[in-house]
């Protein structure tokens, strides 16, 4: 090999790997590096949080729980807080992905009603705290199809106008939604609903417009008149469109939540704790809720919440509505089974 | 030893370490076991390859090759006469038709999907323009159905099936057709005969660049399909996001990979065949 492609080939190799180790090299940074949705954390927090404790907090961003997963996975390091859904917590909790939190940092841990301190995925929060919460159900845009009370699931499977209705594109939920019709457990396993669910997905699928994870613009721009909805997104619309109504079905649904958490890889466990510690302050946690159509589990949040919103039945559910929601739990190897019915339904 | 210019070593070392090093890896994880959290065991095993023969995927993998062939078939429809047409203008006109073929790829792909999405939809641009002018009296319901998954694949892999196509005519002597019709042959013999023949190559590569994508679309069914449909693309991707089984998404994508290798062989094969015939 000559000389001049020996230089090449290293500089080739100089080129990638030091990429590597630049992206790599800027975990190593003095700020605390926060993972979040977008549009969650507002920037006022944020300077409040840095003004209070002298540390310096860098965001980024993903766009679901599995993208967070996988970059965990593959090995990303670097992360100190971050901030995954109930059932992502469950599986990085099994996958020894989280590091346990010292409640004794955590002294505005009182402020969260009792109904979150039991929650199924993570019992006492060892691992997580849960930082806002909502639903899952139903969008309608009341001006364009007139249904009455005391609605149910039906609305979407049995749609009265299936060609402007939407069901979420997530496997689980629409299960979840076809199991909670009958009266079965969101969280079933048995052959029998199963398989009843699928063949009642199988004939709402040939029939419905759309499945999709974000109906919020189809459903304002008329696409959409019934949607399957998180409530986040269907209290958002119904604020833009008074028309539109979000609800909870009256079989119940899916109750779900956003966590905070620390990365077992965090080099900055102390500072991490801080951060979540100022987010459960009310009124910190309260500028984030504000205007976000997130449910907060912060008892001091909801006193102070205007009174519209805390009386918003779909953004606060009355206890009997909420004695019907339930979590999406570990349904086990049936979750291997239920993605070939998801595959097969959507394939013929 | 052949004498390489330094310019090919650096292509080769960047060919290893993000191109080879990345599809071994794929390979090796093919071959893993899955634990039920999702976790990869370094254990041998064949699991995931036999999984794929499942009906189900096959089913899938029939799907997707057929769209897909129907989609390259439109492409070539569409594309060989607009390169004929760009090689055998010249000047300004041929300048400007080949940038208005790339103006689209100056945005990104994702915007351009959803820019379709407002584009057909039932209350978009097109079904609102055709209301307007009373050609019609219902919207067409062109997105969120298969349709609307053909629009996207046609529109946005298009320009990389004409661009080979073009400079094979291009550099297509004049003088053969020339020759041709000298020599009595009509316009459309001159083409069947002459010029296709002599432009295969381009025919061939360019199928091939819109063809192998398509395989593994998954951005313009889940958008412009309403996701209504999986193909092949979203089985894989959803092995690796949803499901967390990175194993059996490798294999097949391992899977997919081999298949396309053996139709590349058999197909340069066949093609030295024929040139043997000819020669």
């Amino acid at each position: 090999m000559g000389s001049q492609k020996f230089i090449t080939l290293v500089a080739a190799v100089v080129i990638a790997v030091g990429g590597f180790l630049f992206v790599r090299g800027r975990h190593q940074s003095d700020v605390l590096r926060v993972v979040t949705w977008s549009n969650y954390l507002p920037e006022s927090s944020l300077a409040k949080f840095t003004q209070e404790t002298g540390i310096r907090v860098e965001l980024s961003y993903i766009s679901s729980n599995e993208e967070l997963l996988a970059k965990l996975k593959a090995g990303v390091t670097g992360y100190d807080v971050i901030q995954p859904s109930d059932y992502m917590v469950r599986q990085m909790v099994g996958l020894g992905m989280l590091a346990p939190l010292d409640h004794s940092l955590l002294k505005n841990l009182i402020h969260i009603d009792s109904y979150y301190r039991d929650l199924p995925y993570d019992k006492g929060f060892k691992f997580s705290i849960p930082f806002n919460w909502g639903t899952t159900g139903i969008a309608i845009n009341s001006e364009k199809v007139n249904v009455g009370e005391n609605v149910g699931w039906d609305i979407l499977f049995k749609s009265p106008d299936p060609k402007h209705t939407s069901f979420l594109d997530d496997m689980r939920e629409v299960f979840a939604a076809a199991f909670r019709r009958k009266g079965k457990s969101v969280n079933s396993t048995d052959p029998a609903s199963l398989e009843e669910a699928r063949a009642t997905i199988a004939q709402a699928r040939s029939q419905i417009l759309v499945f999709t994870s974000e109906p919020k613009p189809l459903l304002l721009s008329g696409e959409v008149n019934i949607a399957h909805i998180y409530s986040v997104d269907g209290l958002a619309a119904a604020a833009e469109n008074p028309k539109i109504k979000y609800f909870i079905p009256k079989e119940g649904g899916v109750v779900w939540t956003d966590n905070l958490a620390i990365p077992k890889a965090s080099a900055r466990v102390a500072d991490a704790h801080r951060f979540i510690e100022f987010f459960l302050d009310p009124e910190n946690a309260l500028v984030v809720v504000k205007d976000k159509w997130l449910a907060s589990p912060n008892k001091e949040v909801v006193a102070r919440i205007p009174d519209g919103e805390r009386k918003n039945k779909g953004l606060y559910p009355p206890d009997d509505v909420k004695r019907g929601l339930t979590f999406l739990e570990d349904i086990g190897e049936t979750l291997l089974q239920l993605n070939r019915l998801w595959t097969d339904l959507k394939s013929s | 030893m052949k004498r390489y210019p330094g310019t090919a070593w650096f292509f080769f070392g960047w060919l290893v370490i993000l191109t080879l090093l990345p599809f071994a890896l794929i390979l090796g994880m093919s071959v893993m076991e899955r634990t039920i959290q999702g976790t990869i065991h370094f254990t041998f095993t064949l699991e995931n390859y036999l999984r794929c023969f499942h009906w189900l995927y096959a089913k899938v993998f029939g799907k997707t090759v057929l769209v897909a062939a129907t989609a390259t078939f439109s492409c070539l429809l569409i594309g060989f006469p607009v390169a004929y047409h760009l090689a055998r203008s010249t000047g300004a006109r041929r300048q400007v038709g080949l940038v208005l073929l790339f103006i689209p790829f100056w945005t990104n792909f994702i915007l351009r999907v959803h820019a379709m999405v407002s584009l057909f939809g039932n209350h978009g641009l097109l079904n609102h323009m055709l209301l307007e002018l009373g050609l019609i009296e219902e919207p067409i319901q062109i997105l969120y159905t298969r349709t609307g998954v053909y629009f996207g694949l046609i529109y946005n892999y298009l320009p990389f099936l004409v661009i080979p196509i073009f400079s094979a005519l291009e550099k297509l002597d004049p003088s053969f057709r020339e020759a041709a019709m000298d020599l009595g042959a009509n316009r459309s013999q001159t083409f069947w005969r002459v010029t296709l023949p002599n432009v295969r190559e381009g025919v061939v590569v360019g199928s091939l660049f819109v063809f192998i994508p398509m395989l593994g679309e998954y951005v313009i069914p889940d958008l412009l399909g309403g996701a209504k449909e999986v193909f092949l693309g979203n089985v894989m991707v959803s092995q690796f996001f949803t499901m967390q089984d990175w194993p059996f998404g490798a294999a097949i994508a391992g899977l997919l990979s081999l298949i396309l290798l053996v139709a590349l062989f058999m197909q340069t094969r066949w093609q030295r065949r024929v040139q043997g015939v000819l020669a």
